[in-house]
């Protein structure tokens, strides 16, 4: 292929795949009459309550990234490496809701909440969150890569099981447990049908819930969703392009996993 | 191994007990509540197939599952499309890391923002879309990008599309460089042209990454929600309503809500998600 050619590709690809985005931040950057302003920002902050939106959202991620990083490696540690009755029964259930569409579940799941006290609050969408299949065999995998002399001379040493997770394990694995945050940063940032279902007080949205909220008032200030829009988007944004070499391994690797 | 010392019990105690709330017990439950007819309101009666039978016999339901039939167009559409993107962005040139990395950028941000942001840009009379092509006068008049009863579920799907390109290019990213590139040499000695070389080199190596494409974006397909919810809410006339959103709305848009009807569609749901992990199972033995 010509070079001009392929240059005019990748430009008529950005265009396609980068320009909607383009115009979004323009659109919010810009009044009606097309003069450069903040003002849409500011607007968006206070009178459509993004600054909440926002703050519900970075609750909801944070809880859930490190509560999944935390119970789900606790869970995979004996799976990879310890042999107990059971196991197998374990393995068999965590593969047979990796198979299942969790939508599926949605309204006993739903039932389940209320029962608990958990709806209509950030918890209950934290919780049901951050303990999933996938993250569990991403770990098991990972814990099983290390090698088993470690583990033998750490018990040779004295050293709890606990303290072994905790100390030499959890440690090797650093760079899997990055991965993993990073797939369920994305994912739990992107959540949409499942705090939609459990959040019912605008107080209580998440940016995604929010701004359908929004987008759906027939009264909607266009230029406050494109604004709000580009504040959803920035810390994803941000966090892939300062990290993008493991982003990218990260969420390929979490989709092969499946 | 000696799980002497401690009891995985404390391992496995803290994630199992979230598991089996919110995961195990909800399975059970939508499989029990698909034979039962259950409204919230008053207690739940065994009912044994007949939410099925009201399923088969009502258009509505026909007519979501011949929506997410259609659906899963997108599947191939975006392995095409995405194993061209990377093989146009598989070379070394000055800049092509940036449009590699601007290309991930749509993968990144959440689906309700990309539905919004096409949403702005479809709607009909605001929508820059349209004002663009009325100023090149291509178009007399704003065309129902989101709003025509035939168009609708495509633009739905064009977003679906639009925000997995860049996701399924790394994949083949990854397969292409896994190719030694001395093969494209020889053919390129041998006379071949960058087409044949396509056909013949790159195509039969990358076929493990083309079907992990398709499982991949196909089971995606089947559970399409956040886009059809943000940009037609399966309409206009449910012209754009996917199973899924089929068993929303019965479950929460209706009233009283159909609880067992709508885990009854959940089965079929799942059905469908299985029949297509098996097809794609089935495809990929049979090309071992």
């Amino acid at each position: 292929m010509k070079k001009p050619f392929i240059a005019l590709c990748l430009l008529a690809l950005f265009a396609l795949l980068v320009g909607p985005l383009l115009w979004v931040l323009y659109t919010s950057l810009t009044d009606f009459n097309g003069g450069l302003t903040l003002a849409n920002y500011a607007g968006a902050w206070k009178d459509a309550n993004i600054s909440r939106y926002l703050f519900n959202s970075v609750v909801v991620t944070g809880l859930t990234v490190l509560l999944n990083l935390a119970l789900c490696s606790l869970f995979a540690y004996p799976m990879a490496l310890m042999d107990f009755k059971g196991r197998r029964l374990l393995y068999g259930l965590l593969l047979a809701t990796f198979f299942v569409p969790w939508e599926m579940t949605f309204v006993p799941l739903f039932d389940v909440c209320v029962k608990l006290g958990l709806d209509n609050s950030l918890w209950g969408v934290v919780l049901p969150s951050c303990v999933n299949a996938m993250s569990i065999f991403f770990l098991v995998d990972a814990f099983k890569g290390i090698p088993k002399s470690l583990f033998e001379s750490a018990r040779m040493d004295g050293l709890s099981e606990l303290a072994i997770w905790r100390k030499v394990a959890m440690p090797l694995i650093r760079p899997s447990l990055a991965g993993l945050a990073i797939i369920n940063f994305v994912s739990s940032w992107s959540l949409f049908m499942w705090p939609l279902i459990i959040l019912r007080e605008s107080d209580k949205y998440t940016l995604t819930v929010g701004l359908s909220y929004l987008s759906g008032l027939f009264s909607a200030n266009l230029k406050f969703l494109a604004a709000g829009s580009v504040i959803a988007c920035v810390p994803s944004v941000l966090l892939f392009l300062a990290l993008q070499k493991h982003f990218i391994s990260g969420l390929v690797k979490g989709a092969v996993k499946g | 191994m000696s799980g002497r010392r401690i009891n995985p019990l404390w391992f496995l105690l803290p994630a199992g007990a979230l598991f089996a709330l919110f995961a195990l017990y909800p399975l059970y439950g939508a499989i029990k509540l698909a034979f039962f007819d259950y409204n919230v309101f008053s207690p739940a009666k065994f009912a044994a197939a007949a939410n099925f039978r009201e399923m088969f016999s009502t258009p509505n339901f026909w007519n979501a599952a011949k929506n997410s039939f259609l659906y899963l167009v997108v599947t191939p559409a975006l392995a095409a499309a995405s194993l061209l993107v990377a093989v146009l962005v598989n070379r070394k040139m000055r800049g092509i890391n940036f449009f590699r990395t601007a290309y991930f950028l749509p993968v990144v941000i959440p689906m309700v923002i990309a539905g919004i942001a096409w949403k702005l840009i479809l709607s009909d009379d605001t929508g820059v879309l349209n004002q663009l092509l009325m100023s090149a006068h291509l178009i007399k008049k704003p065309v129902y990008w989101l709003t025509g009863a035939d168009l609708a579920i495509f633009s739905v799907m064009f977003v679906t599309f639009w925000k997995g390109i860049g996701y399924y290019m790394v994949m083949f990213l990854t397969g292409l460089q896994t190719i030694p590139s001395n093969l494209y040499e020889s053919a390129q000695v041998d006379g071949a042209s960058d087409l044949y070389a396509f056909r013949r080199i790159t195509l039969p190596l990358l076929k493990p990454y083309v079907l992990l494409v398709l499982i991949l974006s196909s089971s995606a397909a089947i559970k399409v929600f956040d886009e059809v919810y943000i940009m037609t809410s399966g309409g206009p006339l449910r012209k754009s309503e996917t199973l899924i959103y089929y068993m929303y709305t019965n479950a929460l848009g209706d009233f009283p809500p159909r609880i067992g009807f709508a885990c009854a569609v959940g089965l079929v749901i799942f059905a469908a998600a299985a029949g297509i992990a098996l097809a794609n199972r089935l495809i990929m033995k049979g090309e071992k």
